[in-house]
């Protein structure tokens, strides 16, 4: 059970050295303050009933009231310390994970199982919060404990079967709620993820329109509550279960207590124990009832926030994706060369026999797919809806790996080149790309503030200038230093549709990578800002090698060489009069667009 | 704590056996209560879950189905935002409310019991320890709410922080984050939001340490009294060691246990506040629209727009600037123009949405607000460019909670393509969209929402208005055309609105209308409007050009 809280321990203590110092203050003040509270009544008593010096008696309440101040102020200054400690070990154990989620690769990343541990490391993260609290309250229940025994067993050293041996009887009930809790923690993942999600749909308004206009309200409703009612009665059994045993450790507890009592009561009654001895004891008995008890809900509670940080701790040990740092020089030569040439603008891609299925299922996308890309030209994708475009650009930047076939630059497999360089080479605009809600230098040029030098924001300027957002950009009260949407800055820049596709192609131009690759930028655009982002990206990627794929075929006529996809292959290929001139695809998908537009000449 | 004073006092008195009795009695008590409340307490935290869940689905309800319009109004989404907090959290709110009060009752009577314990002994002692008591409450509050407010203040970074830790964890901007190695940039970000927090948490704290200390010195006062006070009264031989035992141990019983019982009050009141604030949300919670008048409309009419004008929330400017029109019952009109004319938001204001800051919108001569919201929203059939698929089964995404009419459902299936998705899915159309509820869930592709959405729209029965905005942006030119092809079908008998930037859908269209600035600027058939040789004939050109010489030669 501790393994999860030590693999914790590990990875928050680097930044919390002192932590379990005051962990350890923090326990004794609060275990050693009620012991404090029973030793010293049973000296006063004893002295009132026997001697009665004055002086004495003094002491001992001083002593008593002096110690408590004392573990009164040390239980508040740990309290405060442990308080931040455990906030800035939450933030960092999260921002670990937010760390480990960007380094796995695509398909690790869209994994349900990986989505689900991710799920479960959230709650593990917030299992944090009352860590400190929890540690305290067992640890301390320990030491009240272990003193009480003390207390006890020094005046009788035979109490040690009344007052350990009940104990055992509990572990069994221990092991049960443990065993609960895990199963309990294991049916709820997939509940809680519906829950948040009507949470979350509740609480996002993009789609207020369609359930209303819709009957979509009373839909969502319907099945919200149906989930609910899954969580309350896998809850409800575990809950009611778990409350049984915990009832049931508590009657071994109460009724250990009793059988103490009897015994000292009798031994009063014999004239075997003074007054003061009876009330030592009493008060021992009691606080080691009290303890076992409090030492229980910790342990239930840290028995609950095991099972979550254990899923942080899988998280933490998912594999991340690989070939990230390279020492150049120690690559093959011919890697080196291949490297070097795409570097001066020299890329050359063959694609052989490629098969490609998602490794979340369904039909294969790629199917023994064959074709090359020239450096220095613009190559068209073309092909319907579903032929395998948008999987063969994810495969071409390394997002996934070929099932079978091999991709090569240059002649050198692409799988042997690193990807930290490799990824420098290319530079994709996905069509459902994302910005981030940083400021607009930052978001483009993915890089922060203090990396960045004035050089870059004139790369940058000239990047927005090239795409066409010059004067736009000069409208903004911050230039480059505007935030991107309002998720930070409530007077972050809202870009329309059009302005985001811009953005999203001034990032690819500064990124600088010598393979540019549009997937259907201008599907949101009018026609006139989908002509001017047509004729900016052939302006841009003139003499450069890049890959655009589109449904308007107005716009991709212009490309080197077209190439027509279907069903996972390449269908035909050649610059559009050829491919015009034979009776296919090509020209049924030209033709279908073109016809439109002809009634008026 | 009543039974060991007995001991004590009587223990040389009573014969063995009662002693015994006595014990084994109080006991067997405690190990019930012990089982009771531990089970219990089990058992009682789900059935308050389930009332906590009621009042989340009561919340659900009011922001599913408040006005459109107040999407707009920050106020309200952050007074949800605080309703929500009340019933989400299992801690605060109405859930803190129901886990305190089971604790406080206990407590209180405690509390009670205590208090009459050391009154009995000496009023005025007991006077001067309740003093003490509520000064040391007074200071443990002030310094609770110093914290809350140290909270209050990190919520800001907090929110952000969070904002970027949902980016850096969501599956959809990986590709980006990856490619564009983002990933350092983010957490640079993820670092300083959390440096901010921090700060401010660790002001708070050490403000908080400074009264807590005090408290720990007005420990050490009542400390020293009590003893003081019953020492005193052992020598002067008012009180036996059952009675020294008694007060020694009930004094600090009655502080924990009155201390408890406050914090739980203060919890309750803090929380019922928030509570209200729920409340007030969404107890009004009535249909929105004045009484009917007249009779209801379900075949629809004219749609006339007269004058049109709508303003965002703290906008400068109109986006909808007295604009005028009108769609005769059973014309197809195009509504063209370029990104940010005001095309989405003005299909908004025919949706009844948002409501005209001037100007009205009438149907068969009355106005739509008058006309109660369901009433209305059964006439229109929308496809919005950003629809939603819910987490359900196909099926479901087509009848949206409307009634089965398998020949209906069959129909629309066929017009909008959506059968031939159908027959690839692995269990038809049972088979369960998106991933959220169901782990073999299936994820559509652009040109297979846009199917299921105008499946969706078609099969309202009532739906006398068809809009459809942007249908084609992401299919491949042959579903584009077959889309044109099928369009008068779709549109047979009703009144029919398409906006595209595919200008070619005009041709299936009786008239275009060119929004610019807010205003309708061109009119007319797309003929007429070629022929006038305005902005749209220009637009239309540009889209064209590429087209047109190649099918002369073809």
């Amino acid at each position: 059970m501790l393994k999860s809280l030590r693999y914790l321990l590990k990875l928050a203590l680097p930044e919390e050295p002192r932590y379990l110092w005051w962990l350890a203050v923090s326990v004794l003040a609060n275990g050693l303050m009620p012991l404090t509270n029973i030793y010293f009544p049973k000296l006063i008593l004893d002295e009132l009933l026997g001697a009665q010096s004055v002086p004495l008696m003094t002491g001992y309440v001083a002593a008593l009231a002096g110690l408590n101040l004392l573990f009164g102020l040390l239980k508040a200054w740990s309290r405060s310390h442990l308080g931040l400690g455990t906030a800035r070990m939450f933030y960092r154990v999260n921002n670990q994970v937010s760390a480990k989620a960007m380094a796995l690769s695509q398909p690790e990343g869209e994994k349900k199982s990986t989505l689900d541990l991710l799920e479960r490391a959230n709650y593990g993260a917030y299992a944090i919060f009352d860590l400190d609290q929890h540690l305290t309250n067992a640890g301390a229940a320990l030491v009240s404990l272990v003193g009480s025994l003390i207390l006890i067993l020094s005046h009788d050293w035979r109490f040690v079967f009344l007052a350990v041996l009940p104990n055992l009887l509990a572990l069994p009930c221990f092991g049960r709620i443990k065993a609960l809790e895990e199963d309990n923690a294991k049916r709820n993942v997939p509940e809680n993820r519906a829950f948040r999600y009507f949470l979350d749909v509740a609480g996002d308004y993009r789609w207020a329109k369609d359930l209303r206009l819709y009957k979509g309200a009373g839909l969502m409703l319907d099945r919200a509550g149906q989930v609910m009612d899954k969580i309350l009665a896998i809850n409800h059994a575990f809950m009611t279960k778990s409350g049984f045993f915990n009832g049931l450790i508590r009657v071994i507890i109460e009724g250990q207590t009793a059988l103490i009592f009897i015994f000292l009561g009798l031994a009063l009654a014999a004239g075997r124990i003074t007054a003061g001895a009876f009330t030592l004891l009493y008060g021992a008995c009691r606080q080691m009832g009290e303890a076992m008890n409090a030492l229980l809900r910790a342990g239930t509670e840290l028995l609950t926030a095991d099972v979550n940080l254990r899923a942080l701790q899988e998280v933490m040990a998912l594999p991340e994706e690989t070939g990230g740092e390279a020492n150049e020089s120690a690559l093959p030569p011919e890697v080196q060369t291949a490297l070097a040439q795409a570097r001066a603008g020299q890329l050359d891609f063959v694609m052989t026999d490629l098969v490609f299925q998602y490794p979340t299922g369904g039909k294969p996308v790629l199917n023994g797919l064959n074709m090359r890309i020239k450096s220095g030209g613009t190559l068209a994708l073309v092909g319907r809806n579903g032929a395998g475009k948008s999987s063969l650009v994810k495969l071409l930047c390394r997002l996934y790996a070929p099932d079978s076939g091999l991709i090569t630059l240059n002649g050198v497999d692409i799988a042997c080149i690193p990807l930290k360089l490799y990824k420098r080479l290319i530079s994709p605009a996905f069509q459902d790309f994302k910005l981030l809600p940083f400021r607009l230098d930052e978001s483009l040029s993915g890089r922060g503030l203090d990396e960045t030098d004035p050089e870059d924001a004139q790369r940058l300027d000239a990047a927005l200038h090239r795409v066409g957002l010059g004067d736009w950009l000069l409208e903004q009260p911050e230039a480059l230093g505007s935030f991107l949407t309002k998720t930070l800055d409530e007077k972050g820049i809202v870009p329309s549709d059009g302005q985001e596709q811009k953005l999203a192609l001034a990032r690819s131009v500064y990124h600088e990578g010598g393979f540019l690759i549009m997937d259907e930028p201008t599907a949101a655009l009018d026609p006139r800002s989908e002509e001017e982002v047509f004729r900016q990206m052939l302006a841009i990627t003139r003499g450069q090698t890049a890959l655009y794929i589109s449904h308007r075929l107005s716009s991709t006529r212009f490309a080197d060489r077209i190439l027509v996809m279907d069903g996972g292959a390449i269908l035909q290929e050649g610059d559009h009069p050829a491919l015009m001139g034979q009776d296919g695809l090509y020209r049924r998908m030209f033709l279908a667009q073109a016809t439109q537009y002809q009634e008026i000449t | 704590m009543v039974v060991p004073a007995w001991i004590l006092r009587y223990a040389g008195r009573w014969p063995g056996a009662s002693l015994i009795a006595l014990v084994a009695g109080a006991g067997l008590l405690a190990m019930v209560c012990g089982f009771l409340i531990s089970y219990w307490t089990g058992n009682y935290r789900m059935r308050m879950n389930g009332v906590r869940y009621h009042l989340i689905r009561d919340l659900m309800r009011h922001s599913l189905t408040m006005p459109y319009q107040n999407t707009l109004n920050p106020q309200v989404l952050a007074d949800i935002n605080f309703a929500n907090d009340t019933v989400a959290n299992p801690v605060r709110g109405a859930g803190g409310i129901i886990l305190t009060l089971l604790r406080l009752f206990g407590g209180a009577l405690a509390a009670l019991g205590f208090a009459g314990l050391i009154a009995s002994l000496s009023p005025w002692f007991m006077l001067g320890m309740a003093a003490l008591f509520a000064l040391t409450y007074l200071l443990s509050q002030k310094a609770d709410a110093l914290e809350a407010a140290g909270w209050e203040k990190t919520r800001e970074p907090d929110r952000h922080w969070y904002a970027i830790s949902t980016v850096a964890k969501d599956p959809s901007h990986k590709k980006d984050i990856l490619l564009y190695d983002t990933a350092p940039l983010i957490l640079t970000y993820l670092k300083n939001l959390r440096r901010q927090v921090m700060k401010v948490m660790e002001g708070v704290i050490q403000k908080r340490f400074r009264l807590e200390m005090i408290i720990a010195f007005l420990n050490l006062v009542r400390d020293a009294a009590l003893f003081a006070f019953i020492i005193r009264r052992f020598l002067a031989g008012s009180l036996d060691a059952g009675g020294f035992y008694l007060y020694s141990a009930g004094l600090a019983g009655f502080m924990t246990v009155a201390q408890a019982a406050m914090t739980d009050l203060s919890a309750i009141r803090r929380e019922g506040k928030r509570f209200a604030a729920y409340i007030r949300l969404v107890a009004p919670d009535q249909p929105d629209t004045p009484p009917e008048k007249g009779a209801p409309l379900p075949e629809g009419g004219d749609l006339a727009l007269e004058n049109l004008t709508f303003r965002y929330p703290e906008a400068d400017k109109d986006t909808i600037s007295g604009l005028s029109l009108t769609i005769p019952k059973g014309q197809k009109l195009a509504l063209v123009g370029e990104n940010g004319a005001g095309k989405s938001t003005l299909i908004k204001l025919i949706c009844r949405l948002y409501r005209p800051s001037a100007g009205r919108i009438t149907l068969d001569g009355r106005d739509i607000w008058d006309i109660p919201e369901a009433e209305y929203f059964r006439l229109l059939g929308v496809v919005f460019q950003d629809a939603m698929i819910l987490p359900f089964s196909l099926k479901d995404n087509v009848l949206m909670g409307e009634a089965w009419d398998e020949a209906r459902y069959h129909q629309v299936l066929k017009l909008s393509g959506l059968d031939r998705i159908i027959g690839d899915l692995p269990s038809g159309d049972a088979t369960t969209l998106m991933r959220v509820l169901d782990d073999e869930g299936v994820e559509l592709s652009g040109g297979q929402r846009q199917a299921l959405f105008l499946a969706r729209a078609l099969y309202k029965d009532a739906g006398a208005l068809l809009i459809l905005d942007e249908p084609t942006a992401a299919l491949d030119s042959l579903a584009e055309k077959a889309l044109y092809e099928r369009y008068g079908a779709m549109a047979q008998g009703k009144t029919s609105l398409f906006v595209s930037h595919r200008l070619a859908s005009t041709q299936f269209c009786d008239a275009v209308a060119f929004l610019k600035g807010g205003l309708i600027t061109e009119y007319g058939s797309h003929r007429e409007l070629i022929k006038q040789g305005g902005e749209y004939a220009a637009l239309f050109d540009i889209q064209a050009k590429y087209y047109r010489k190649e099918v002369n030669h073809a």
